[in-house]
């Protein structure tokens, strides 16, 4: 994607939400580009959710604009909210798997709705993306029987099936051991690598963030006021943002 | 706006309270309710009549919903029947019009009771199970999910429960009806013995077009309100667990009352023809 002749895959200009008198994001500003992985990183409850669904279309923001491939989020027509919602993936934070459907399944259903897949296209499909998470062998089992760190991968395939240019990862590691963790973060960089995937990361899990992020921003009081790569934000001079990487 | 009288409030107050519901507590949270089923009802009829249409989930949902429930509506259906004419004989005697049971029993079942009563036991299995299957659904973000993978979710979720819902309802009340005729046939041949053939062709015999269609029609508007209620607590659900159980109960609670209101206006509508 070319946004004004650059190589921007995603441009966020002074949006803001606001929960009835609750101030969330007072104009925040973002340029993502090509294979860039971004890392947000703020307090609890202070908006880095909002983001995201502001940028999917779960949420609308009170003012400024989403752009991704010469679409504003916000301003779509009929036609181009399913091209959109394609080219944009979400991995949300506990996989929302849909559990009364198998593995299986759930990564058939955005295929046969969106792309009208059938019969073998649809299970080589299935099986490949499993494939590029470690886990063709789960195709048969329901969500109930897989692991938290395998439903967070199965999502990831999920996500992934529909090819996606731009994914959001809400918090992708959480609640996860450091090994399995480990295997998250190396998977999006797997992605970044052979897909050139533009990825948007919400995470307070340093190590991975430390392993994926080109640039990491951080959200205060409703902007994002400082960012940099992770080594300059390490050892930034502003206590706020020393406080994420300092667990002394 | 003005509120509902103070110990009215207090009363939905306790009950939402006690019974984990969400009841409106005020006029004004009352219409705004009532507006939010509305405006959903109007959402369903755009999305149901537009392709393409989600057959395999509505048949998928009608069989879960309708022949799942076959053993309770079934038993329901026995139960009302035996005891309505177990309960009529006596008194039916005392006039001498004991062979008027069969008919007396059939018109009652087919005109109000077997209508009304499997629906309040439908609205308690599937108006419930909607809710909270939606409810959880919301909770965990999988209705999310599917918002961003653009699959629709309201028409896959939503239109495919309440057709299924609405088309389902009437073949379980027949079903009703005609296990209530049974068990009233069973009832009968305790006191005295009767034929089969004798009691239904007197069971039919008191029966007009009257009595069974519009008793069949209003079926369609209970499967309607139980599915649409149902949809809409669980569509609606906040976040957080708790929400799940309560729009589960508050399905329930609704939806009931919708099958008695309905009821009442096809009476009244009934009575005019």
């Amino acid at each position: 994607m070319n946004m004004n002749g650059t190589d921007i895959a995603l441009k966020i200009e002074n949006v803001t939400k606001a929960f009835g008198s609750l101030k969330i994001l007072k104009g925040v500003n973002l340029e993502a580009k090509k294979a860039e992985t971004i890392v947000i990183l703020g307090r609890s409850g202070t908006g880095k959710s909002v983001i995201l669904k502001c940028i999917i279309g779960l949420l609308t923001p009170d003012s400024g604009k989403i752009i991704a491939f010469g679409m504003d989020s916000h301003n779509l027509t009929k036609e181009q909210r399913p091209i959109f919602r394609k080219k944009i993936g979400y991995l949300f934070q506990g996989g929302a798997l849909y559990d009364s459907m198998s593995i299986r399944e759930n990564l058939e259903f955005p295929l046969i709705r969106q792309e009208d897949y059938q019969g073998e296209l649809l299970t080589d499909k299935v099986i490949s993306a499993l494939r590029s998470v470690g886990l063709e062998s789960a195709i048969d089992k329901m969500p109930s029987e897989v692991s938290g760190g395998m439903m967070k991968r199965i999502a990831l395939a999920r996500t992934l099936i529909l090819e996606p240019e731009i994914i959001l990862y809400d918090e992708p590691t959480t609640g996860l051991d450091p090994f399995t963790s480990k295997e998250i973060s190396e998977l999006i960089i797997k992605l970044k690598e052979e897909r050139k995937v533009t990825s948007i990361i919400i995470t307070h899990d340093i190590p991975c963030a430390r392993l994926v992020a080109d640039r990491v921003v951080v959200l205060k009081d409703g902007i994002f006021f400082k960012q940099g790569t992770f080594s300059e934000m390490e050892s930034s001079d502003d206590e706020f943002v020393r406080g994420f990487f300092d667990f002394k | 706006m003005s509120k509902i009288s103070n110990t009215n409030l207090n009363v939905i107050v306790k009950l939402n309270s006690a019974f984990n519901l969400s009841l409106p507590v005020s006029v004004e949270e009352f219409l705004e309710k009532t507006g939010k089923i509305f405006l959903f009802a109007k959402r369903f009829f755009t999305e149901a009549f537009l392709p393409p249409f989600d057959f395999r989930e509505a048949y998928k949902q009608s069989f879960s919903i309708g022949y799942k429930s076959l053993p309770l509506i079934g038993i329901t259906g026995f139960i009302i029947g035996f005891t309505l004419t177990l309960q009529s004989i006596p008194t039916l005697n005392k006039f001498g019009a004991a062979s008027l049971v069969p008919s007396m029993v059939a018109v009652a079942v087919l005109r109000e009771i077997g209508p009304v009563i499997s629906s309040l036991i439908f609205a308690g299995k599937i108006g419930s199970g909607i809710g909270a299957e939606l409810g959880s659904m919301r909770v965990t973000e999988q209705i999310d999910a599917m918002e961003v993978s653009g699959t629709r979710p309201f028409r896959y979720l939503v239109v495919t429960r309440i057709i299924a819902s609405t088309f389902t309802l009437p073949l379980l009340v027949i079903y009703a009806d005609l296990i209530a005729l049974l068990g009233g046939f069973i009832a009968v041949n305790i006191s005295s013995p009767m034929n089969l053939n004798l009691y239904f062709m007197s069971a039919f015999s008191g029966l007009g077009f009257m009595d069974v269609i519009p008793a069949t029609i209003k079926t369609y508007f209970f499967g309607f309100a139980i599915g649409l209620v149902g949809c809409n607590e669980g569509w609606n659900a906040a976040r957080g667990t708790e929400s799940v159980g309560i729009a589960a109960n508050t399905a329930v609670v609704i939806s009931s009352l919708m099958v008695i209101i309905i009821d009442m206006l096809a009476v009244q509508i009934t009575s005019l023809l």
